[in-house]
């Protein structure tokens, strides 16, 4: 093979490499002035060991919406990033579902040095309940510091994911019906880390109160005169 | 060995040995002893006997073409029925209140946000509208789109702090409990 037909066919494999590994789904959705932009994001990021379905589904989110092309590029590289702030604040062996809680996190502001106390607060249990719970407390006004404080108190209470998704239930209730988000957050909090009463047992109630299970002696029969 | 020595052995390897007269009789008497076979008849015999037919590599080339399409047109029969639920995928109910909407429909990280992929039905009069979606363990972002315009997120669901295209909001699904 001579010099120039082996330089062709290098440039041939190199130009075509990249185009064979970009997602069909972004050449069909993307406006074109968009894809190249994306398509490296999401090449470096496949690269360097990332989750790349997260950038993929932003960019698919920007063109259904209609966002200019230079937004949904910007939008997946800051994700990318975040992604892989995520990474390493919670640990590459981490699920993807938590990664991309904990990036939201970081796209609403929380330190990474926060996401590594909640980590190691769940003692490796997934983070991804904790997490969305305290991006949705911030996206709805409760301050930062606020949210941080109540998601780990209940992390340190080792409470179960269902009592997140019941505090975050009610926190949003309580904020729709007029409570300051910072108030509804912590007094939630409260009476989610008090400790449950027990319910009384049916046979303790006070005698007379009401119907109990123990039959009453029938007065005895008159002989029929 | 002289041309004398290799002329005598050629010489006797082309004589002809006469025929033993009584050893072809015992075998023809044998043979005529043996029971004949009974003639092959009816139509597995005609199936199953070979013949040779004669086709040109064109003809060979469309009958190959024919088996592969018939192969893969049997693979997805539809006669097969359905094929099992995947246990993996847990159901994941989507509802909105919407009684002005002629239609709602779901876009989300589920359905690559394509708006018309998950349309939502109208559970009654009420303007009720709902859909289950099958998913794997994950997060997924996600909005209504009511009336093909307006993307509505999820009041009853956690808000997705990534906001710069707008709103959305946030389903986990699976996970500890």
């Amino acid at each position: 093979m001579s010099a120039l037909a082996g330089l062709l066919l290098s440039a041939a494999l190199l130009l075509a490499a990249p185009l064979a590994a970009q997602d069909a789904r972004l050449a069909e959705r993307l406006p074109p002035a968009a894809l190249p932009g994306v398509a490296a994001a999401v090449a470096e990021a496949r690269a360097q060991g990332l989750p790349t379905e997260p950038l993929v589904q932003r960019a698919l989110e920007g063109a259904a919406r209609g966002v200019e092309p230079e937004r949904i590029v910007a939008a997946v590289r800051e994700q990318a990033a975040q992604l892989r702030a995520a990474r390493d604040a919670i640990g590459a062996e981490a699920p993807e579902a938590d990664l991309a809680a904990a990036a939201g996190a970081l796209y609403a502001g929380v330190p990474a040095a926060e996401l590594e106390r909640l980590r190691d607060a769940r003692g490796g249990r997934p983070l991804a309940e904790p997490l969305v719970t305290l991006a949705d407390f911030i996206v709805r006004g409760v301050p930062r510091d606020v949210a941080l404080s109540v998601v780990l108190s209940l992390v340190n209470a080792r409470l179960p994911d269902r009592s997140f998704a019941a505090l975050r239930r009610s926190v949003a209730e309580d904020i729709l019906r007029g409570l300051a988000p910072a108030e509804a957050a912590s007094y939630r909090a409260r009476n989610a880390l008090l400790p449950r009463r027990p319910r009384p047992r049916i046979n303790t109630l006070p005698p007379g109160s009401g119907p109990t299970s123990v039959p009453r002696p029938m007065p005895p029969r008159r002989p029929f005169m | 060995m002289g041309d004398g020595c290799w002329r005598e052995i050629e010489r006797e390897l082309r004589r002809e040995e006469p025929p033993d007269e009584a050893a072809v009789e015992r075998v023809v008497a044998r043979i005529r002893r043996e029971p004949a076979a009974a003639p092959r008849a009816g139509a597995w015999a005609w199936l199953t006997r070979r013949r040779l037919v004669p086709v040109t590599p064109l003809w060979a080339l469309g009958g190959a073409a024919a088996a592969v399409l018939a192969a893969l047109f049997l693979a997805g029969a539809p006669w097969r029925g359905p094929a099992p639920p995947d246990p993996a995928l847990q159901p994941v109910q989507f509802v909105l209140v919407a009684p002005e909407a002629a239609r709602v429909s779901l876009a989300g990280d589920f359905n690559d946000w394509d708006r018309d992929a998950t349309p939502l039905r109208r559970a009654s009069g009420a303007g009720v509208w709902s859909v289950v979606v099958p998913l794997r363990s994950g997060r997924y972002r996600y909005v209504f789109v009511v009336d093909g315009t307006r993307w509505v997120p999820d009041v009853a669901a956690p808000r997705g702090p990534e906001d710069e295209f707008g709103p959305s909001s946030v389903v986990l699904v699976g996970g500890s409990t």
